[in-house]
């Protein structure tokens, strides 16, 4: 399934933000100012829009995406400066995005380390597709595995970062970053 | 290929087993051509996923995310200066709301409540406010705040929301620590309604989804309506 092409622009794409011009707008946001808040959106959307595909599936992309935004509005007041927005952000995102996983999870009665979805499991068959391209077939991982895999080889995580974060040993993130990838042997586009 | 040494390939690729793992492997890799293979391949989807970059939604979020920030005020930054407990919340919405508006507000929310109290269940409210209630129909979709009955939701809800600031931008209606204590217990009542919300847009037919975010709705109401009460009798 091809990456559909993005219909939105960002509002300075490639262009580079100072951290203080970035520290501006997070205090106008903070603030009440809806037009820094939503440049700040603009900057940031693409890096978190990615993550929420590879994380939750590019069908809950969006909404997990909005949620992130929405939650950093709420919690601007925890935005201390110490580190980039950006970082402070995207740590915020995966909180925001395992919670919801997690809350899946428990609502759908299924185990965290569920090797398939019951979401997944009980979906009509997909049509056999002889050709994916890469980041369909990280979508298309068992949940734990594309978390791993996410957060390793495209976000640059630690096996021990990992763990912390997801609540597993640094030995299952091994083993599934390892399982992800003989997976996605297949998915390399020729 | 070796199961045994199958496993450790990954680790191998990333360089994190101990010298005399990886020696072990290199060995097994100048004898096993599938290992070989396996190894090369793996190295191909490390690159290929260092190569994965950002990506925009097919369609923009931000009407969306804007619509809710109403909903969702900031509080006050941390960034630059203390945030105080009296700053949370509804601060930016500047009413300057007299005492008598104040009941006025309270007047308008305890008319329209009951009425109101039936679109939180889902139900229309029939003449004189009184609801059209048909125990057979069971829990009609909260879909119908915003679909069917929408004007009358809107009401509703405008009625609740300048209630709200005017409750906590009345001039000298209430202190500080009770406004803080409001504060609080209003974003938990705002917490559950919002967990409900998000929880029936995924499954939209769970009949105690719907009971617990109407009942959370009333739930604010009454908390409100008590409020109002409580502001009014210092008048």
């Amino acid at each position: 399934m091809p990456i559909p092409k993005p219909v939105v622009e960002p509002t300075m794409p490639g262009r580079e933000v100072s951290g203080a011009e970035e520290l501006t707008d997070v205090r106008l946001a903070a603030d009440g100012d809806a037009d820094a808040f939503e440049r700040l959106y603009r900057r940031h959307v693409g890096r978190i829009y990615g993550l929420a595909c590879r994380m939750m599936g590019s069908e809950r992309a969006a909404e997990a995406t909005q949620d992130v935004f929405v939650r950093a509005w709420q919690k601007l007041d925890t935005y201390r400066g110490e580190a980039a927005f950006g970082s402070w952000l995207y740590r915020l995102a995966l909180n925001v995005m395992f919670a919801e996983q997690r809350r899946l999870a428990t609502r759908r009665g299924r185990f965290a380390a569920g090797e398939l979805t019951i979401e997944r499991a009980s979906r009509p068959e997909r049509p056999v597709e002889l050709v994916i391209d890469f980041e369909t077939a990280i979508e298309r991982l068992p949940e734990g595995a594309r978390e791993v895999f996410v957060l390793h080889d495209v976000e640059g995580f630690k096996h021990r970062e990992i763990a912390e974060l997801m609540g597993i040993t640094s030995g299952t993130s091994k083993s599934q970053l390892h399982r992800a990838r003989m997976m996605l042997r297949a998915h390399l586009e020729r | 290929m070796s199961d045994a040494f199958e496993r450790q390939l990954s680790e191998y690729v990333d360089g994190v087993l101990t010298h005399e793992e990886a020696d072990a492997v290199k060995a097994h890799l100048a004898t096993c051509a599938s290992c070989a293979q396996t190894v090369a391949e793996l190295r191909k989807v490390v690159a290929r996923a260092r190569e994965l970059g950002e990506r925009l939604p097919p369609q923009d979020l931000w009407p969306g995310i804007a619509a809710r920030l109403s909903e969702a005020e900031p509080s006050a930054p941390a960034v630059g200066r203390q945030s105080t407990p009296t700053d949370l919340g509804w601060r930016r919405r500047r009413l300057a709301l007299s005492i008598p508006q104040l009941a006025a507000a309270a007047v308008v929310l305890m008319a329209v409540s009951a009425g109101g109290m039936a679109l939180l269940d889902g139900a229309r409210p029939g003449p004189g406010g009184e609801a059209a209630a048909d125990p057979e129909a069971g829990p009609a979709p909260i879909a119908s705040l915003t679909t069917a009955g929408k004007s009358d939701a809107d009401v509703f809800g405008r009625a609740i929301a300048e209630l709200q600031e005017a409750i906590f931008y009345g001039e000298g209606s209430l202190d500080s620590l009770t406004i803080r204590k409001l504060v609080a217990n209003l974003e938990t009542i705002d917490r559950a309604i919002e967990e409900a919300r998000r929880a029936l847009e995924s499954d939209d037919s769970d009949p105690y989804l719907r009971h617990h975010l109407a009942e959370a709705r009333r739930y604010k109401v009454r908390f409100l309506r008590q409020t109002a009460a409580l502001v009014a009798a210092q008048t």
